[in-house]
């Protein structure tokens, strides 16, 4: 039999039982068990390493942190390493602002990142710039006009 | 941070500058030490963490690793919980690590084990999974990247399906599924099938992206479609088995088996995956171990030893309770 007509029958009959789980089904990693992952058996090839870059040929980006309400920040960090940890940005804008690391919030493209992500794992490949947007928490209120005209846009 | 801490913590960091490593290092334990002692766990953290750093980022692995090591040894001791932060310092740590330094393995070993005893998740967090499995398929670190990301996040797959992807095609052609199963099957048996079936979508969108003249065939009935490739059984065979596992019923599974059988012998190494498969989705019992003596032994006794000490199979999603003690 053809892949083609064993495929065919094999989904008529799939259509013919109930549904158990749906396919996108995913069991609650709380309820993993305490060991690591099965992996398949080792490959008779194993995967070839990569030509490790020479220091100073990684590709580096220039980063901008601005925050337009309150306080107002503008701060450039040039060249900086794709690893560059989310935690790496607010360590800096704490020694330059002394503003506290907790009451930081970054944006990249208007969505929040967490501290644990790096510069590469957001931007994509082809850039060598990047605009952060800063959130201090705890600090006033936006007015209702800015929050009004956010909302226009 | 006092202002204390932040002049003890400049002081070790200056020792680094002056290319004195080991002198840091050692003084840094002594001044940890003491405030591990009065339980000072802020104090240590913070001061642990920024010497780690600063000899990390000078290329001193060895006693950056050992202060890092000591950093998690804390986090254990106070019971920290994995929040942002805390495992933004230690991923912080990681990620300055050189790829060859020998002490980053057991510093990610030790990281997952804090996870799972501290915080929710047994297995370990997903996101320190996540980034560890990330860094080790970066690295082409192919087994070590496939156990941390089988235990990921939904960022997983992708960067998952990608190294499998760039491993296969370093080899034949016609290998396609045997490295698109190295990521559905780890996903498959943590009951993840919607991480199992992205992967197999995202490995063969880059398979046809990168071979235009692949032949493809679209099926479908009423409610499944799929796509078949006819001179990749083996892929069409993965591609089955995930919609077999929503039905869970053990004649379908045998269908495919049967039908696949020279295949899958030809592959060598999916067989103790299949039967973990089976037991989990289609409720099929995992064959006894071929021990005969075991076995006599055990009908002689009664039949206690090896039956009742065989854990529980796992069924995922079934409702029913797996029968026992059939045999």
């Amino acid at each position: 039999m053809t892949e083609l007509s064993f495929a065919k029958q094999f989904l008529t009959t799939l259509d013919t039982k109930p549904t158990k789980i749906p396919a996108d089904h995913v069991e609650d990693p709380r309820n993993y068990p305490a060991h690591s992952a099965y992996i398949l058996p080792k490959m008779p090839k194993p995967l070839a390493k990569k030509q490790k870059l020479a220091p100073g040929s990684e590709r580096s980006l220039d980063i901008t942190l601005k925050s337009l309400r309150n306080p107002p920040l503008d701060i450039t960090l040039s060249s900086q390493s794709p690893s560059t940890s989310i935690l790496d940005l607010k360590t800096a804008i704490t020694s330059q602002t002394s503003i506290p690391i907790s009451t930081l919030r970054l944006l990249y493209k208007k969505k929040p990142v967490s501290d644990s992500k790096v510069l590469k794992d957001i931007v994509s490949e082809e850039e060598h710039k990047a605009e952060f947007s800063v959130m201090v928490l705890g600090v006033r209120r936006l007015s209702k006009r800015v929050r009004k005209r956010s909302f226009h846009r | 941070m006092s202002a204390k801490i932040e002049k003890i913590i400049v002081r070790l960091q200056a020792k680094t500058e002056e290319g004195q490593y080991y002198e840091a290092q050692q003084q840094t334990r002594v001044v940890a030490a003491r405030y591990i002692k009065a339980k000072d766990w802020s104090a240590a953290i913070d001061i642990l963490f920024n010497v780690a750093q600063s000899l990390l980022k000078a290329g001193q692995g060895g006693s950056g690793g050992d202060l890092g090591l000591l950093l998690i040894d804390v986090y254990k001791q106070a019971e920290l919980k994995p929040d942002s932060s805390n495992k933004g310092k230690l991923l912080t740590l990681l990620r300055q690590f050189d790829s060859e330094e020998p002490t980053r393995k057991r510093f990610i070993t030790e990281m997952i084990l804090w996870s799972a005893k501290c915080g929710e998740y047994p297995a370990g967090e997903p996101e320190l999974h996540h980034v560890a499995g990330s860094l080790y398929a970066e690295e082409h670190d192919a087994y070590d990247a496939e156990r941390h990301l089988a235990l990921g996040t939904k960022d997983s797959p992708e960067v998952l399906a990608k190294l499998e992807y760039e491993w296969y095609t370093q080899d034949d052609s016609h290998t396609a599924a045997l490295y698109a199963a190295r990521a559905i099957f780890p996903y498959l048996l943590t009951g993840n099938l919607r991480d199992a079936t992205k992967s197999l979508r995202l490995f063969t969108s880059r398979l046809t992206d990168a071979n235009k003249n692949l032949s493809v065939q679209d099926v479908s009935s009423n409610s499944s479609d799929m796509r078949i490739y006819p001179s990749l059984p083996l892929l069409n065979f993965l591609g089955l088995l995930l919609l077999a596992v929503q039905k869970g019923s053990a004649d379908l599974f045998r269908q495919l088996k049967t039908k696949y059988a020279t295949h899958i012998r030809e592959v060598g190494m999916w067989d103790e995956a299949l039967v973990s498969v089976g037991e989990m989705y289609f409720g099929i019992q995992r064959p006894r171990q071929g021990n005969p003596l075991f076995d006599m032994m055990g009908s002689m006794f009664g039949g206690g030893a090896g039956a009742s000490a065989k854990p529980q199979p796992k069924r995922v999603g079934g409702s029913a309770p797996v029968a026992e003690g059939l045999d």
